[in-house]
């Protein structure tokens, strides 16, 4: 199990072009992909493979996300995934 | 035509490749579909379940038959306040044809960005290859995609 946060820069969130670009990236390996948000109301999943439950988490600028990467290229997704978020989400 | 999907408004159905974002042109979310806007209701394109609907009223998700499919309105449009006007809640069921929600698309275009309305299937589940019928639609009468076995 890999795991990483990152906090949104992107103004707008994680909608439709960052959560693709996270989306895209993800779907090259096989390891599952889960993408949490904590909120004060509780903790939102999404599947980092599938685009609108990434969108349905309704995360903003400033929230942090939570990767968790497991399977057998967890450690390559995890580094790929990192900078798709440094380089196209923001 | 076992599966098809309605064009979500009134307009000119064109292919993803005239949408100024390479997101959206290149097919990297999804395959679909861009309606050049004539109308200002965005209906359901399909019969399904309201999943999200992005704070400002500018993306709508549906479950249907087909797969995950994403109403996407404008590009670059996610930073526009009171431009649009949901008419559902997610979780809500809808029938094709349901308005979704009601857009300004004259301030859309004030502001210089593109208007036209993005059907994308995000994630397919039923089978057969993605066809598109270009020319003018009319929203949730006219079918604009289908699936050919």
């Amino acid at each position: 199990m890999q795991s990483f946060d990152y906090t949104l820069g992107c103004v707008g969130g994680l909608h439709a072009r960052p959560a693709g670009a996270i989306v895209s990236a993800a779907k090259r390996f096989s390891s599952d992909i889960l993408i949490r948000k904590l909120s004060p109301d509780g903790a939102k999943e999404a599947d980092a493979k599938r685009l609108i439950s990434l969108m349905s988490l309704g995360a903003r600028k400033g929230d942090t996300i939570t990767f968790f990467i497991n399977g057998p290229d967890e450690r390559e997704a995890a580094e790929r995934l990192h900078s798709v978020c440094r380089e196209s989400v923001g | 035509m076992k599966y098809s999907v309605f064009s979500p408004i009134d307009g000119e159905v064109l292919s993803l490749s005239s949408v100024p974002d390479e997101a959206f042109s290149s097919g990297m979310l999804g395959e679909g579909f861009a309606v050049k806007p004539s109308g200002e209701t965005v209906c359901a394109p399909a019969g399904g379940v309201i999943g999200t609907v992005s704070e400002n009223g500018h993306a709508y998700s549906i479950a249907s038959e087909i797969g995950d499919l994403l109403v996407h309105i404008g590009v670059d449009t996610v930073h526009l306040e009171g431009v649009f006007e949901p008419m559902v809640k997610p979780g809500q069921k809808v029938a094709a044809g349901q308005p979704l929600c009601r857009a300004d698309f004259e301030k859309i275009r004030a502001e210089g960005l593109c208007e036209s309305v993005i059907l994308l299937i995000t994630e397919k589940t039923a089978p057969g290859e993605v066809k598109i019928q270009k020319g003018t639609a009319r929203g949730g009468k006219d079918v604009a995609l289908y699936l050919q076995d």
